[in-house]
Formats: C-alpha cells, sequence, structure tokens
C-alpha cells in the first residue's frame, strides 16, 4: 500500500528544483546587475515561493497522510447491489 | 551596472560608455501582469466553480493532490516571471564611443555579447509599431554594418528616434575621428 504522503516527494522536487533555480538566477542578477530593482524583483520571487509554501501548508493542515494514496478495494470486494 | 566588456582604444584611452539602454518598463509590466493572471488563476476558478472546487478538496485523497498541484504551478508561475524579470533585466545595449555593444541573455547559462564599431556603421533606423508602442514611446532599432555581418536589432527601446540621433551623431564623430587619423598617418609617412 502506497501511503498518501507519497505526493509530497514530486512536490518535494519541484519544489526544491524551483527555489534552485531561482537562486542561480539571482545569482546572475547580482553578478551582472546589482541594482534597486533587481533587489525588489529578487524579494518578490523569494516572497511568492514562501507565500506558495505558505498556502500548501495552511492548505493541508489536517490531512491523514498515512492512508493509502489509492482506494483499490472495489476491484478485491464482491459487487452490491 | 558594471561593465567588464569596455576595452582601450584610440592611443591607450578607455572607451567610455555613453548610453546604456534596456527594454521599456512597459513590456516588463506587461509581461508581469500576465504571470499575476496566471498566478491568480486557480483561486478565480474557486470563485467561478465554488461547488466543484469544495467538492475536489473535501475529498480525502483528491484534495490534497489539488492543493500540491495548484503549490507547484504558483511556485512555477513565480519563477518564470523571475526569469522574465532576468532576461529583461540583463539584456542591455551599451553604446560607447567606439561600438555598440549587444548583451543577450538566454535563461541563467546563455549569455552572448556581440558588438559593432560605430566606424562600420551605414544606417540607423527606427520603427514604432502598434498601439502600445505609440502610446507607451517605445520602438525597434535597427543599425545597418557594412559588413556582412548581421543587422543589429533591438526591440522595445523607450525613444527609439532620440536614441537612434545620438547613434547617428557619435557615428559621425568617430568616422570623423578615424578620417582624421588617417590623414595624421598619411602626411606622417609623407
Amino acid at each position: 500500500m502506497i501511503p498518501l504522503g507519497f505526493l509530497l516527494i514530486p512536490f518535494g522536487v519541484a519544489a526544491a528544483a524551483v527555489l534552485g533555480y531561482g537562486f542561480l538566477v539571482m545569482f546572475a542578477l547580482y553578478r551582472f546587475g546589482g541594482t534597486f530593482s533587481s533587489f525588489a524583483a529578487t524579494f518578490l520571487f523569494w516572497a511568492g515561493c514562501a507565500g506558495a509554501l505558505f498556502f500548501a501548508w495552511y492548505a493541508l493542515a489536517g490531512v491523514d497522510w498515512t492512508q493509502p494514496l489509492l482506494d483499490s478495494s472495489s476491484f478485491f470486494s464482491a459487487p452490491t447491489l | 551596472m558594471h561593465f567588464p566588456f569596455l576595452v582601450k582604444i584610440h592611443d591607450g584611452a578607455a572607451e567610455e560608455p555613453r548610453m546604456f539602454m534596456r527594454k521599456h518598463a512597459a513590456i516588463l509590466l506587461g509581461t508581469s501582469l500576465l504571470f499575476l493572471l496566471l498566478a491568480a488563476a486557480p483561486f478565480l476558478a474557486s470563485f467561478m466553480l465554488p461547488e466543484a472546487v469544495a467538492s475536489w478538496l473535501g475529498h480525502p485523497r483528491l484534495g490534497p493532490a489539488v492543493v500540491l498541484l495548484v503549490g507547484v504551478f504558483e511556485l512555477f508561475v513565480v519563477l518564470l516571471w523571475y526569469g522574465a524579470f532576468m532576461d529583461w533585466y540583463l539584456d542591455i545595449w551599451v553604446v560607447t564611443n567606439e561600438r555598440i555593444v549587444d548583451v543577450d541573455q538566454n535563461g541563467v547559462f546563455g549569455r552572448s555579447v556581440s558588438e559593432l564599431q560605430l566606424s562600420k556603421v551605414q544606417d540607423v533606423k527606427t520603427e514604432q509599431k502598434g498601439v502600445f508602442a505609440t502610446v507607451f514611446g517605445y520602438g525597434t532599432i535597427r543599425v545597418q554594418s557594412a559588413g556582412e555581418k548581421e543587422n543589429f536589432v533591438f526591440d522595445g527601446l523607450p525613444r527609439p528616434n532620440e536614441v537612434a540621433r545620438q547613434i547617428v551623431e557619435l557615428v559621425q564623430a568617430d568616422q570623423r575621428w578615424h578620417r582624421e587619423a588617417l590623414a595624421e598617418q598619411i602626411k606622417g609617412v609623407k
């Protein structure tokens, strides 16, 4: 049985990829630019990421991650009328 | 902004940046509005289809999956906007008293710098097309060179006519300098 918490793995990978690439963009901006507008855009980016992660964390409060991801019981039980 | 590509010219003097340009801020604003609309789309959908969204979110397994999917979507929208900002911010044109330098940023890992000597410039053409370009005052500049090199094209430049006039003045000054230097050289040989 695969638990529902399995869904957190692709989410974590995608979030890590976004944050990693964002870090590289930030580095490029400061390496070749580094003015107030690049600082403001960087702030907006990290604030947006924090907002999205907070939204996910807030909306997922109280979820039972140990319940099965797929409910296959209907395949193994006799049909009922 | 620093310019690591500046070189020494004319008897060892460093070339001086005269104009530094990037695309008009209205272009970034338009792109940002588009990304804002994309980021708001899931929330707009929940307002427009409250019953369907409530039934998805109320489902014990589908609900968390939808929330995680929306979270990833929002993260990618924010990242794509940040990338668009970087492209806007780092795509620049620098006109010095010797060259036109075009710096193109392609993603994080791609950056190309091409240059055109002012002495080889033959023609400067400006173009303003469309409602937004006219209202916000941006356009395209095409600089044609004497060689077989591709034309230098810069889209979305603010005040293109003013920029073109300044480029033509710099080209004339540079070509005059080269003519005088050549004349001095010929005198010296005689």
